[in-house]
């Protein structure tokens, strides 16, 4: 039974914690408090939708989200959101191979520059070899090492009554600017509603070969899943907020997300973050690189997926082993992945309509999903998701230029 | 095929499986014929390949796609997108799939083929393509 929640957890860790979250929610976390905290938990509830949504649709028809972005909608549609999320997930690809090298980084004092090349060889290996289910699951549990921040809450002592004043307040903090604020707002539903996770959940549930008596247990890792990553992207707000709000710290490298841990817990309470970060930016570099092969793949309806050995899907597998060689050029350039990762996150969050669209379509659409249809819930939670990722996805743009990417 | 049905929905842009379920393509385009007595047009064979939909979707982006497509084609054939006879197709309900297997279509997923024999097949651990 502990198996079959990996392929959420995996998505949860992986997927939603991120390098994305660990640098937004730091960021976040030091200069807003918790006055963020409900861009989490509306993020949680509107990817929850949609994954459960596009996977309950690879149950029914076994054919994955992004498959239906184009016999639904047409292949200029489709190609179009192909281009534009090849192009954002590929910008991540090169952040989480960063995020890697940097937990080596600070594990070993070496600098992340020379774990680059490691990490991307490490990430072929596993690619190459393991199947897809012993992946999900070793990264899954791995990334439970996260949990470490939950716990490093309680051994600050915090004022409970503040963080509660904070986390019920929608303003931004004094000496901050409602642009900022709204650009961060945007940053994190860009780092935590990324179309990766539904694309990655949904070609995850067909090669884990899910069926529509496999309903339940979908529902669940939904459901434990999801959550669990908004727990913990609010428990990096919290501890960064406690350790370095009332300093004036500003966030700017990855080393500050972990910090506080060490403040909390020693040199263990640090090794089991450092253990947690390696495996979300590991599961992460995987699931954006067979994101972007998946989505090229059903695109043009090629084979693609771990479950065939490499020769039997050789362009799926060149496509990925191609991307994973860019990033790593793309990472040896010496980009600051931080920058990368903050500007990857807001395109996606442009992205985010376009991909919901033909997923609310299908899942409401009778002839095709019988009685696997969407619900009430379904289609109200879908819709206002859908509408509130228009206006975040008119506004990031403008926003990003307006504040200089939140530097005012 | 029977008559009467919708091509938008059931045919074009869907995915085309082999009979062992291996992907072949998607339905990029569809090759109709208008008979001489006068009936309603037939589908002849389905077009599968980025050149077939470059063809389709037409604009600066398809022309591009199709020229590209055509040029990574080799043999008799290339310039030509890859048609498949309509009498090959069977069962079209959520899937398109064929009565054949994929190696008994040669001119279909010729990159795979390609990159099997020249790149992936002589690495370590890769498994056989035949398989």
């Amino acid at each position: 039974m502990l198996f079959g929640f990996t392929l959420g957890t995996l998505s949860a860790i992986g997927g939603f914690i991120d390098i994305g979250d660990l640098v937004a929610d730091a960021l976040v976390g030091a200069r807003f408090g918790l006055r963020l905290a409900w861009v989490t938990v509306l993020a949680v509830i509107g990817i929850m939708c949609y994954a459960e949504m596009s996977a309950r649709i690879a149950l029914k028809t076994r054919r994955p989200a992004f498959d239906l972005a184009r016999s639904r909608l047409g292949p200029r549609y489709a190609l179009g959101g192909l281009i534009g999320s090849f192009l954002v997930t590929a910008l991540l690809v090169m952040a989480e191979l960063s995020g890697i090298a940097l937990a080596l980084q600070l594990a070993s004092g070496v600098h992340y520059l020379l774990w680059v090349p490691i990490a991307a060889v490490l990430v072929f290996i596993v690619i190459w070899t393991l199947p897809f289910e012993a992946t999900e699951r070793i990264y899954g549990l791995l990334g439970l090492a996260m949990l470490v921040f939950v716990v490093a809450v309680w051994h600050l002592n915090p004022d409970w009554s503040r963080m509660w004043a904070s986390a019920t307040t929608v303003a931004p903090t004094s000496g901050e600017s409602w642009p900022a604020y709204l650009f961060f707002a945007i940053t994190l539903i860009g780092a935590q509603m990324t179309p990766y996770e539904m694309f990655f959940f949904s070609s995850g549930a067909i090669e884990s070969r899910w069926r529509p008596k496999d309903l339940t247990e979908m529902r669940v890792n939904v459901i434990v899943g999801f959550p669990l990553g908004g727990l913990l992207a609010i428990a990096i707000q919290a501890v960064a907020f406690l350790v370095f709000f009332d300093a004036g710290i500003q966030v700017e490298h990855i080393s500050q997300t972990v910090l506080p841990v060490a403040l909390a817990l020693g040199k263990v309470g640090l090794a089991i973050a450092l253990v947690g970060v390696f495996a979300a930016t590991f599961g992460a570099t995987l699931e954006t690189l067979f994101s972007t092969g998946y989505d090229l793949a059903q695109y043009f309806g090629w084979a693609y997926g771990e479950v065939q050995p490499p020769a039997r899907a050789t362009r799926f597998t060149t496509t990925i082993t191609a991307l994973l060689l860019l990033s790593t050029a793309l990472a040896l350039t010496t980009l600051n992945p931080i920058t990368v990762t903050i500007y990857a996150v807001v395109f996606s969050s442009v992205l985010l309509p376009f991909a919901f669209l033909p997923v609310l379509l299908v899942g409401n659409d009778k002839r095709v999903m019988g009685e696997l249809a969407n619900g009430r819930l379904s289609n109200t939670v879908g819709t206002i998701t859908l509408l509130l990722s228009i206006v975040v996805s008119a506004a990031a743009i403008p926003l990003l230029i307006l504040t200089k990417a939140g530097a005012s | 095929m029977t008559d009467h049905e919708s091509l938008r929905f059931t045919l074009l842009d869907q995915q085309l499986v082999d009979a062992d379920d291996r992907p072949v393509g998607r339905v990029d385009d569809v090759l109709l014929e208008l008979p001489d007595d006068g009936g309603p047009p037939k589908v002849v064979a389905v077009l599968t390949g980025a050149q077939a939909l470059g063809e389709r979707m037409g604009g600066l982006t398809g022309d591009v796609m199709a020229s590209v497509a055509s040029r990574m084609r080799s043999g008799e054939h290339r310039g030509e997108p890859v048609a498949i006879p309509a009498s090959l197709i069977g069962d079209h309900a959520d899937l398109v799939k064929l009565t054949v297997a994929l190696d008994d279509l040669p001119q279909a997923a010729g990159l795979e083929r390609w990159l099997a024999h020249h790149l992936v097949e002589g690495l370590p651990g890769a498994g056989d393509a035949r398989d």
